[in-house]
């Protein structure tokens, strides 16, 4: 695994990518609190939003996490949400935006 | 063309309406159902673009009330994470013309949108060189109108909003509609300016029921222009 993941992205693209990064931050917040409170329908919603975003602006795993994490709390399991969300955090801390 | 996109989450909304602006469209962005459908009551569109799971009014609801409400075949396109068949054929069986799951590829969106509305309206295809009536034809590359054979002298708006109604024609354009087609997004401009404007061509290209044309006001709406059986003054 690299130390950086470097994705390109277009111009077009490129002023809405530190929103949309800053928002899935804040979403490994969200789904962690609601992990906490077991509230799966939360997380679910969430997921949801990473699921059908990640891809289009150029994070393919954001949204195969999203599609994992969706169906974790489906499941209501708890476990593998976490470890989802570990994982999310993680990708998300190796980040390195370099326009296309 | 001018899209109505049904989408509460901002990253995404913002994201297709950046591509459909690159790509020369005008995207009009709500995230509730309400909001779209209060909008669709007195302003027109050329698509929509509705994600299904948005608070309130569901994308789905918005659908049904679309397919009940606006007697023009508008094209409908769902783009959504749903991804199970059951949702695909709940979808297009309630009306949906075309159906995208998420996370959507940029080209592949901008190739549907434009193979749907080659289907709803294909007179309005840009590559169409000549527009051809009874009396009045439109030579669109060169930006030339006869009548009876004669150059007719327009300004560039009122050219522009002659070709932009001919290729709607039976179309009911709101005001705003025609704005944005005929003087860009933008564009500052009472909607009075549209009235003007109409009442100019009116006059200089003969549409009026003599000629087999009705361009009609519709009140609180917009106009349509619509070809009639030539009425014997």
């Amino acid at each position: 695994m690299p130390d950086k993941l470097v994705d390109a992205v277009d111009a077009e693209v490129a002023a809405l990518v530190p929103r949309f990064l800053a928002n899935r931050a804040a979403d490994v917040g969200k789904i962690r609190a609601a992990l906490a409170g077991a509230d799966f329908e939360a997380i679910r919603v969430a997921a949801h939003g990473m699921k059908g975003g990640g891809g289009a602006y150029g994070f393919p795993e954001i949204s195969r996490l999203g599609a994992a994490m969706e169906e974790g709390a489906r499941q209501r399991d708890a476990a593998a949400i976490a470890e989802l969300l570990a994982s999310l955090d993680a990708y998300l801390g190796r980040i390195e935006v370099k326009q296309g | 063309m001018r899209i109505a996109l049904l989408e509460d989450a901002p990253d995404q909304s913002d994201l297709l309406c950046a591509w459909l602006k690159a790509a020369g469209h005008n995207c009009r962005a709500y995230a509730l159902g309400r909001d779209l459908v209060r909008e669709a009551q007195r302003e027109t569109f050329d698509l929509y673009m509705l994600d299904w799971e948005v608070p309130g009014m569901s994308g789905a609801e918005v659908l049904l009330w679309i397919r009940a409400n606006i007697a023009e075949p508008v094209p409908v396109l769902f783009v959504t994470a749903r991804q199970r068949e059951e949702d695909i054929v709940h979808a297009l069986s309630s009306g949906a013309d075309d159906y995208m799951v998420k996370p959507l590829g940029k080209f592949e969106l901008l190739a549907r949108i434009d193979a749907l509305a080659r289907r709803a309206r294909p007179s309005q295809r840009a590559e169409e060189g000549l527009l051809e009536f009874a009396r009045l034809s439109v030579d669109v590359r060169n930006r030339r109108v006869k009548l009876d054979g004669r150059d007719v002298a327009m300004t560039q708006k009122d050219y522009d909003l002659a070709v932009f109604l001919l290729r709607n024609i039976g179309r009911l354009l709101s005001r705003g509609h025609i704005l944005e087609a005929v003087w860009g997004q933008s564009a500052d401009l009472n909607t009075r300016t549209v009235d003007t404007h109409v009442s100019r061509i009116r006059g200089k290209l003969q549409l009026t029921p003599e000629n087999g044309w009705r361009l009609s006001a519709v009140y609180q709406h917009g106009y349509r222009l619509e070809r009639i059986a030539a009425i014997e003054p």
